[in-house]
């Protein structure tokens, strides 16, 4: 409110004021003079602010529009330039602000590539603040904004004021749409092709292409019958075509909590989404069918197979959605989580923090000390001094008066005072013991000040939910409540807190064992209805599961019994060496400096191929081909897959 | 298809006004224009000063202060200048307890409205407010945000945009000074006209006689009345403006200012109702989940030391008191 200036003015200038006015007056009335000009000045000064700032509460509008290609969207699209346009503007009532700051607050691991989020200026009616600024999305994904940060000053600088204007909102970031290149077909195999979409089966079916002959059966259309070869063998011969089937394809896309973790936009679930929607796209465009299963450790979304248009957008929207979940890390420390919720909500909901809605009583502060039931014992010598030693202190101070008054002997005093000095100080004694026991900050040090910071965030999130006092009582003494909503309060604002990946015992926590149940269930039901054979394509995280593959290879035994065919493609981490490097490293023969970081980084790299390679062969021995999200093309290899299937025959 | 295509670099943002050389103040209007106003109200500030209250000292050391804090941007020029200003006026020939022949009972009726008061105190509030306004422009406009702890090393706080003044703020400027001239003078003339005599049903009287007010010894016993007279018409004046700010603060609550505001209000009331079980609750899913804090050597000696060392101290106490007896 006041800032360094001001209070050093108020300060000197009160100064002054306390001199002049009783005393210096009398010789230099001059000085009264100018210290009450001065203060009645900043007393003015503080008037106006407050009511300019007061003015301009609830008053100003902000408003946010995203361009791409010169227009509106509402959605962007990744690997596209979109320009941000904000206008903040005052509505009728408020006053003229003459010197504001604003700030447009960046959505997670957005960086601007032209113009400028932030502005100085003076806002009036006529002439509102607008930011624009061009930023560009790299993967699919939600972009938040949150709202724009203003601070307020007078012209003086002596006052100021920072405000949040709220206005959340979310943004889809849809994949890049797929180019000429990537919707071709991989390889031409022959030159008959079958229409788009579709390929034929040996089967016999409403076709084209000529697929048996048979006998004649009555019913059989006379147009079906091969007069030449009834000619031939003197029997009514009967032609049969082909099936043509459309080419279906199904992808699924792990959403675990593995897969979120990331700088946002540079997640694995990121990159998979983007891939399945070139895919999908690619797909589309030749009139394919796509289906997509969404999974993660406990539900499955599924989207049925289909080509139309609708279906298309509603995949994207998909990809898009599901590239912006934020993972939930479940940090179970109450004190780290509730650092990085109260920056957040001091940057995002000051008002909301202020002691004025939000309050600090003083009874937080010692409450703590009743933490404990032993603690509680403590009234009893407080007890003790109130109505034993105070009370007979009393009596004996009188004595001891007595005795100092009129001292019967001068050691008398030697004994008196000291004895008299520590019976009446006796608390400031006791203060000295637990300042000394509890530090210097205080009685209850870090734990009183975790407690207000933590009754604070409490009445926020209560206040947020509409719930009631009793909640902020819970969650001041229940850690595990506080902490679920501390998460959840964090993962809106998309905002992750340092995520611990190994637990104490070493073991990498975001595995989502469950994960496999979950896909192996969704493969199993799709080949269920499968028609014909189809492309089942998983894009999953699987590779710390080497150990727990059962249910997925059992459900890819199945599909490939099925006569489909199986893709997994495994996200690569970008600091892990490629396994033929690797090979390559150690084949070279040079010599490296060893170091314990080297060693260790070979051990965990060596053990990371190891499982991969785990994991890929046993899959390859069920039926399915693996590879790595940067090895070649995964979208071309996924689409020339498709037209193996369609211009393939079925193995019988 | 898999590896994303190259996303082009981030330009740098550009920054935000602040501090710049200061060569480059002749070219930002706002920090030109108010670089003269305070020039112009230090040159009158030091004039009126060498002229009418005698103080060359004074006069030069206002110019010295006022000049550094143009040139240099130095913040607590304004600061000095008042302080500096105040000790000219009472030893105008800058060494503390000799007077320079300028102070005299016959002063203080002539304090009121004098001309030589009025174009001073104008004076040196034109060159301050101007002074706060170029720094504004020039160094500093609006803090930082962050604790000084993590501001980074080498950030400068933004200043006001380079752009032309308009006229009526500088008007506005000069009208204002006036004013609080005015203003400034009319209180002096209250709290040294009125006399606070709090044996009287209405502890405010006016002083009965001009001997009374200024005679020898009287001005000096009036001392506290002008105090507490000024301190009471600064907390009227204070708490009727913060009053009504606080009433219009509480009257502008946003929805969830007043949803906070309200349960906070709530929890205070029933604090002490739901406080027992839910502290209650948390203790037991702690002891459950074996995360109660240990019990250490401060808690064993706040419960066990603490009352036998008053015990044993009641005890020599109430003994030597005994011995006396």
């Amino acid at each position: 409110m006041l800032t360094s200036r001001g209070f050093w003015f108020l300060l000197g200038v009160g100064a002054v004021a306390f001199w002049a006015v009783p005393a210096l007056s009398y010789s230099a009335p001059a000085t009264a003079l100018l210290a009450l000009s001065l203060l009645l000045w900043f007393l003015f000064e503080w008037g106006l602010f407050l009511a300019r700032a007061n003015a301009a509460a609830g008053r100003i509008s902000v408003e946010r529009h995203i361009l791409q290609g010169g227009r509106e969207q509402p959605n962007l699209w990744a690997n596209l330039d979109g320009v941000v346009r904000v206008t903040i503007a005052l509505k009728p009532g408020a006053w003229r602000l003459p010197f504001v700051a604003v700030a447009d607050k960046l959505p997670a691991g957005q960086l601007v590539m032209s113009g400028t989020r932030r502005a100085v200026g003076g806002i009036t009616h006529a002439r509102p603040m607008t930011l624009e600024y061009t930023l560009h999305p790299v993967a699919p994904g939600v972009l938040r904004f949150e709202g724009v940060e203003l601070r307020m000053a007078d012209l003086c600088g002596l006052f100021y004021r920072r405000v949040f204007l709220r206005l959340p909102t979310e943004y889809l970031v849809l994949p890049t749409l797929a180019d000429d290149e990537s919707s071709r077909r991989a390889v031409k195999r022959q030159n008959a092709l079958p229409p788009p979409g579709i390929h034929r089966l040996k089967r016999a079916g409403g076709g084209t292409e000529l697929h048996d002959l048979r006998e004649y059966i009555p019913g059989d259309p006379p147009k079906m019958i091969a007069w030449k070869a009834s000619a031939r063998r003197e029997v009514l011969i009967t032609k049969e075509y082909e099936n043509d089937v459309p080419v279906r394809c199904v992808l699924f896309l792990d959403a675990s909590n593995g897969m979120r973790l990331g700088d946002p936009g540079n997640t694995n679930l990121a990159r998979a989404a983007g891939i399945g929607a070139a895919v999908a796209q690619a797909a589309a465009a030749t009139r394919d069918i796509v289906g997509l299963t969404v999974f993660d450790e406990t539900a499955t979304t599924v989207m049925k197979p289909a080509r139309t248009r609708i279906h298309g957008m509603q995949m994207l929207r998909t990809f898009a959605e599901t590239a912006g979940r934020q993972p939930e890390v479940g940090s179970t420390d109450p004190v780290a989580l509730q650092t990085y919720a109260h920056s957040l909500a001091v940057e995002q909901y000051p008002e909301l923090l202020e002691k004025r809605v939000n309050s600090r009583p003083l009874g937080l502060f010692w409450l703590p000390l009743m933490d404990s039931r032993a603690r509680w014992l403590l009234l009893l010598p407080a007890l003790f001094y109130l109505f034993v030693v105070f009370g007979g202190g009393f009596n004996l101070m009188v004595e001891i008066t007595r005795n100092i008054v009129r001292p019967r002997h001068p050691s008398d005093l030697f004994v008196f005072i000291p004895v008299g000095l520590l019976l009446l100080l006796l608390p400031v004694w006791m203060t000295g013991v637990s300042w000394f026991l509890f530090g210097i900050r205080g009685f209850f040090g870090k734990r009183a000040k975790d407690l207000a910071v933590r009754k604070q965030l409490a009445a926020v999130f209560a206040g947020l939910d509409s719930d009631t006092p009793a909640a902020v009582e819970r969650y001041i003494h229940d850690d595990d409540f506080f902490v679920a909503r501390a998460n959840r309060f964090l993962a809106a604002h998309h905002t992750l807190p340092p995520v611990a990946l190994y637990d104490e015992a070493g073991k990498y926590r975001f595995r989502g064992e469950a994960k496999l149940t979950v896909l192996a269930d969704a493969l199993v039901r799709s080949v269920g209805v499968a028609r014909d054979n189809e492309l089942y394509v998983i894009l999953a995280d699987v590779v710390e599961l080497a150990a727990d593959l059962d249910p997925l290879l059992r459900a890819v035994r199945a599909a490939c019994g099925r006569h489909h065919q199986v893709l997994v493609l495994l996200p690569w981490p970008d600091d892990m060496p490629p396994p033929r490097d690797r090979r390559a490293e150690r084949q070279d023969g040079k010599r490296r400096k060893v170091s314990i970081g080297r060693l260790i980084e070979d051990a965990l790299v060596a053990d990371y191929h190891r499982k991969f390679d785990t994991v890929r062969t046993a899959l390859v021995r069920a039926g399915a081909s693996v590879i790595r999200f940067n090895q070649d093309d995964p979208v071309q290899l996924v689409l020339q897959r498709m037209e193996q299937l369609r211009g393939g025959r079925i193995r019988r | 298809m898999s590896s994303a295509p190259a996303s082009p670099s981030p330009a740098v943002e550009p920054k935000m006004p602040s501090d710049f050389p200061f060569l480059d103040v002749v070219r930002n209007p706002a920090a030109r224009t108010y670089a003269l106003v305070a020039a112009g109200g230090l040159l009158a500030t030091a004039t009126l000063l060498y002229l009418f209250y005698f103080s060359m000292f004074g006069a030069a050391a206002v110019l010295v202060i006022g000049v550094c804090g143009i040139l240099f941007r130095w913040a607590a020029a304004p600061v000095l200048f008042v302080v500096v200003s105040a000790y000219s006026l009472r030893f105008p020939l800058g060494l503390p307890f000799v007077d320079g022949g300028v102070s005299g009972i016959s002063l203080i009726p002539g304090s009121h409205f004098a001309l030589a008061d009025l174009l001073f105190v104008a004076a040196a509030l034109v060159h301050l407010i101007g002074l706060y306004r170029y720094l504004s422009a020039a160094h500093a406009g609006l803090p930082f945000e962050a604790p000084p702890p993590f501001v980074k090393p080498g950030a400068k706080p933004t200043v006001r945009p380079a752009e032309p003044i308009a006229d009526p703020e500088l008007w506005k400027l000069f009208a204002r000074a006036a004013a609080f001239v005015v203003a400034g003078q009319v209180l002096w003339l209250l709290v040294t006209e009125l006399k606070l005599d709090f044996r009287r049903d209405f502890p405010i009287t006016v002083h009965d006689s001009t001997w009374s007010r200024y005679g020898p010894g009287v001005w000096m016993l009036n001392w506290l009345s002008r105090s507490l007279l000024t301190v009471l018409a600064f907390a009227v004046l204070g708490g009727l403006l913060a009053f009504v700010m606080w009433y219009w603060r509480l009257a502008g609550m946003s929805r969830d200012e007043g949803r906070v505001a309200t349960l906070d209000t709530r929890w205070a009331g029933l604090r002490r109702d739901v406080n027992r079980p839910e502290a209650w609750r948390g203790w037991v899913k702690k002891k459950a989940a074996g995360k109660l804090p240990k019990t250490g050597f401060g808690t064993y000696f706040l419960v066990f030391g603490v009352p036998v060392l008053m015990l044993l101290f009641a005890v020599v106490v109430i003994g030597c008191a005994g011995g006396f007896r």
